[in-house]
């Protein structure tokens, strides 16, 4: 059977469970069944032919957990794969062989410790040994979307056998790792043959699962239900009649490859066979929405849909985010995309483009970060195709690529990656010719975005045109352009539109004014996603009262109210900002007590009294006063974190002054920090953070599970004369001691701090580390006696 | 499942130290995040102990370290518990560290007082009575490396979504492996 051939015009009968047939034959728990390939491979044989005589047209191989991961070696994975993979070809004779790949037991970043390209070198590993004997690959059993998106790469990227994928879900429709029915649909329906649901549940729980799904992809549909949800003593409840029956439901569905997992046998092959013999295969008719995700959320853009797009995370013309890049200050672009989310961005781009920086390894390293803080879907902001398509690779979902333009060069270039990774795509308005002036110019331009996307395999409801705003200020007719081409181009095609706003009012004063009623109209010329600072209260509202009154309204009106706008503020002077409210408490009273007055109480001390002069004798004493009575058991630990997080604000306001008088940054000393390699938790990490930045050091916060030669190039890099170091458990010691010697080699006037909690003063001294420190409060004094504070 | 503040302030470091009215509704706060988001789940599995080759019978675990024989002494059979509160609460606090570091630690604590309470609701279930407490890897001289031999029998990641990591550790991190001895009737 050609797999492929097979899956245009019927179905494909797959095997059922494993694990439960070879502990029938006598296999004990505990036993890693794909050692058996080995160890008894007569049981494994056994196995297989029960599925072939049972009418299967796919066995699969018994390498579930056949991986370096579980396996520990590349050597036992070769002997492991290989032994599997030739026994069921022998025994399959003219059925198909897929080659199974399960999890590795083991969670990617941020959750896990697992990195993606780890991952996919596993999952590689496996492919490269067992192609030359198989006919299909079926990644299944999945829970995370990252690590099956690795697992289908390394099949895609190292050979050319059909893929087929499963995850398990709950009846929730999410997977543990939280992944949903539709993200994982959207993310992968580009790479893989057929797309499915396999275990956990029985055919009856997963039916709804499986309409949903349905829904969301336009890929040969699997399925391989668990023989129902068994009992405590492992019996399962569903017997080969009963889910034949339900699999009725899942051929009037569509379905078309069919299959069991845990608890079902060759019996329940025979019924399915049976069954799948005496149906007509009638093939699946299903349109797709266009829709953009994360692992976890979807956003669907239809014709009328309006979505944010967060514009904060970009360093053009934000002097904040670009020193925030150049210092690898990523807790900056954390509370960006944070903020941004909580005002109602339901995508967010990332740009990395800055002359000075790598903006490849940049932007990837920004969509990972990103990704990890937040849940809403990203858009790759960049016009370089090798960055575009890193980004794409590491993000853990569907993104909108921004963008292509109307020049063959960035069509050619750009498509295949977006066509590849099955991305959706801006299309800008311009060309070799440079900034389009007419309306039509903008419209043939899209129109040849358009034709070239489909010739590419990109549908026209998966691209998204920016029409450009223009300064309205030079010359007044501009903006209308823009809108109506938005209008005319949306009379023709199903394509979505873009368009960055605050361009519009360059130039002119009271610009939020204008950029509002601006958006405002260019909604009401079918805009769908505005690309906007969503924290500018104007531009909230401008949306929100739009959605309110768009009904009400043709787009003149809005238009007319633009352009009254734009007269009015021809001539109109800045408001003068309010002055700083009295305060009645002194600034020992907040910070001591962890309260959010404490910033006011320093905006007051900073009009009398010279900056440096606030944080000596007022910030560190309040501190210190703090860090006693913690230490003295007065205080417990969240007061002690509160009353850091008040001093952080103060700082924060004596920073902007003092930068603004010294023009440089000022900070009492840098200090790099993280948990290290292999080890995930974070939590002492990040308190000692917390506290010592409240103390106005700067952080370097690394995360967890860093490679010790990051601690090393940053510490170098930023000349940081500290490097703090956690690790909680005994197994993740070793990775910190390594990570001192590694800095006493390449970087020895560096000092380090170490705390966790196997750690204790003797251990310390043991792996090299300069200091141990029980608790954050500790941590301050060491930073006090490096920095000489 | 009951998050008790008392516990939370206890896992804290709380000494009786004056608590302000704000630090009180973070309390809280913290304790009903906490118990809108676990999604406790858990296996058990129940085995004979194979005292004479140190296993659990009718499996392939061999039990290391003398410290949980003698912590079993008095029993001959056992259950092998995995308990989890899933990963949104875990999420929830990652994400609390990135907006209010006071809230994250309270959380943090909040989410080890419910995981512990969970696991001692899933013991009262039992109807042995007499039960030793609960037991874990890399208690004593039981080393922490079965951690994985231990998700792989009770099936761990596709049971209840419970991962060990190549350093041994659990994810989500609000998990645990146990063993609870049933005490042997005189």
């Amino acid at each position: 059977m050609n797999v492929r051939e097979q899956l245009k015009k019927g179905y494909i009968v797959f095997d059922g469970g494993q694990g439960t047939q070879f502990q029938k034959m006598g296999m004990l728990p505990g036993t890693i069944p794909e050692t058996l390939n080995v160890t008894n491979p007569n049981m494994v044989r056994r196995m297989y032919e029960g599925y072939v005589l049972a009418g299967a047209d796919v066995i699969t191989t018994n390498t579930f957990g056949a991986n370096r991961k579980k396996l520990g070696s590349h050597e036992e994975v070769v002997k492991c794969v290989e032994a599997a993979a030739k026994l069921a070809r022998e025994v399959a004779k003219d059925k198909c062989v897929a080659l199974d790949l399960g999890p590795l037991g083991e969670l990617i970043e941020p959750i896990g410790s697992l990195t993606f390209d780890e991952a996919y070198e596993s999952f590689k590993e496996v492919v490269d040994i067992a192609k030359p004997f198989v006919d299909l690959v079926i990644v299944e059993t999945m829970t995370d979307l990252y690590e099956t998106k690795a697992a289908v790469m390394a099949v895609k990227e190292n050979s050319d056998l059909p893929v087929f994928c499963t995850m398990t879900f709950m009846e929730t429709m999410r997977t543990f790792t939280g992944t949903s029915v539709e993200a994982f649909a959207l993310t992968l329906s580009p790479f893989v043959d057929a797309i499915g649901i396999n275990c956990s549940l029985g055919p009856r729980q997963i039916l709804p699962i499986m309409k949903e799904l349905a829904k969301w992809t336009d890929k040969p549909l699997m399925i391989q239900a668990n023989a129902g949800i068994p009992d405590a003593q492992m019996n399962y409840p569903v017997k080969p009649k009963e889910f034949a029956e339900y699999y009725k439901k899942y051929i009037n569905l569509g379905v078309q490859v069919l299959g069991g997992c845990c608890g079902t046998t060759p019996d329940y092959t025979r019924e399915i066979r049976a069954l799948v013999d005496s149906s007509e295969f009638k093939p699946r008719e299903v349109h797709v929405p266009c829709a953009v995700c994360s692992a976890s959320d979807v956003v669907v853009l239809n014709q009328d849909s309006v979505e944010i797009i967060g514009e904060r995370i970009n360093p053009t013309g934000k002097k904040a985010m670009k020193q925030a890049l150049l210092n690898d200050d990523f807790d900056y672009i954390t509370n960006q995309a944070l903020a941004q989310v909580e005002a109602n961005a339901t995508i967010l781009d990332v740009n990395a483009g800055l002359p000075e920086i790598d903006e490849k390894a940049m932007l990837t390293r920004m969509v990972k970060h990103v990704q990890s803080i937040v849940t809403v879907p990203l858009q790759i902001d960049c016009g370089k195709p090798d960055a575009i398509e890193q980004a794409l690779r590491y993000y853990n979902g569907r993104a909108i690529v921004n963008s292509v333009n109307g020049e063959d060069k960035s069509l050619n270039s750009i498509l295949p990656i977006v066509k590849k990774y099955g991305a959706a795509v801006v299309g800008l308005t311009i060309d070799e010719r440079g900034l389009p002036k007419s309306t039509q110019e903008r419209v043939e331009i899209a129109e040849k975005i358009i034709k070239r996307c489909k010739e590419f395999g990109i549908r026209e409801e998966d691209i998204l045109i920016d029409c450009l705003t223009l300064t309205v200020s030079v010359e007044k007719d501009q903006a209308r352009k823009t809108l109506d081409a938005i209008a005319e181009i949306k009379k023709k095609y199903s394509v979505k539109f873009v368009l960055g706003v605050s361009n519009v009012s360059f130039g002119l004063p009271n610009r939020q004014i204008v950029n509002s009623t601006f958006v405002k109209t260019a909604l009401a010329f079918g805009l769908n996603c505005p690309i906007i600072n969503p924290n500018i209260k104007e531009n909230a509202e401008a949306i929100k009262s739009f959605k309110e009154t768009k009904n009400d309204y043709d787009k003149e009106f809005f238009y007319k109210e633009f352009m009254d706008s734009v007269e009015n503020n021809m001539n109109f002077t800045v408001e003068e900002v309010a002055p700083i409210p009295e305060t009645e408490r002194d600034i020992f009273y907040y910070i001591k007590r962890g309260l959010k007055g404490a910033k006011t109480a320093c905006l007051k001390l900073l009009e009398t009294n010279d900056p440096i002069v606030v944080i000596n004798d007022y910030l560190i004493p309040a501190l210190n006063e703090v860090g006693d009575e913690y230490e003295k058991g007065k205080i417990f630990l969240p007061q002690l974190i509160a009353s850091a997080e008040s001093a952080k604000e103060c700082f924060a306001e004596i920073k902007t002054i003092l930068a603004k008088q010294n023009g440089e940054e000022t900070d009492r000393g840098t200090i790099v920090i993280g948990t290290v390699k292999g080890d995930i938790h974070d939590i002492g990490k990040n308190i000692v953070k917390t506290v010592l930045e409240n103390y106005g050091y700067r952080l370097i916060d690394l995360g967890k599970n860093v490679e010790p030669q990051l601690f090393v190039d940053t510490a170098k890099k930023h000349k940081a004369k500290l490097v703090g170091l956690s690790a909680l458990m005994t197994t993740t010691v070793g990775s910190m001691e390594e990570t001192i010697k590694l800095l006493k080699e390449q970087y020895p006037e560096c000092q380090t701090f170490v705390g966790g909690a196997v750690l204790n003063e003797d251990y310390a001294a043991k792996i090299g580390a300069t200091y141990y420190t029980k608790d954050a409060n500790q941590s301050v004094k060491v930073a006090n006696l490096v920095y000489n504070h | 499942m009951q998050i008790e503040r008392r516990e939370v302030l206890r896992y804290l470091g709380y000494k009786g130290q004056e608590i302000n009215e704000e630090l009180d509704n973070k309390i809280s706060e913290a304790i009903s995040i906490c118990e809108k988001l676990v999604q406790p789940k858990s296996i058990v599995k129940r085995y004979k102990l194979d005292k004479e080759n140190r296993m659990l019978g009718g499996t392939t675990l061999h039990l290391k370290g003398d410290v949980i024989w003698k912590h079993l002494e008095k029993c001959s059979e056992v259950y092998l518990i995995a308990g989890t509160l899933g990963f949104d609460i875990e999420k929830r606090i990652a994400r609390a560290f990135k907006e209010d570091a006071t809230l994250a630690v309270i959380l943090d604590s909040a989410a080890t007082a419910a995981i512990e309470s969970y696991l001692d609701d899933v013991e009262k279930s039992f109807p042995e009575k007499d039960l030793r407490w609960r037991f874990s890897c890399g208690y004593g001289d039981w080393p922490i490396e079965q951690q994985k031999e231990i998700c792989n029998l009770l099936n761990t990641p596709k049971e209840i979504g419970v991962f060990c990591s190549s350093a041994y550790m659990l994810t989500p991190q609000k998990s645990v492996t146990a063993i609870v001895g049933i005490v042997d009737e005189r």
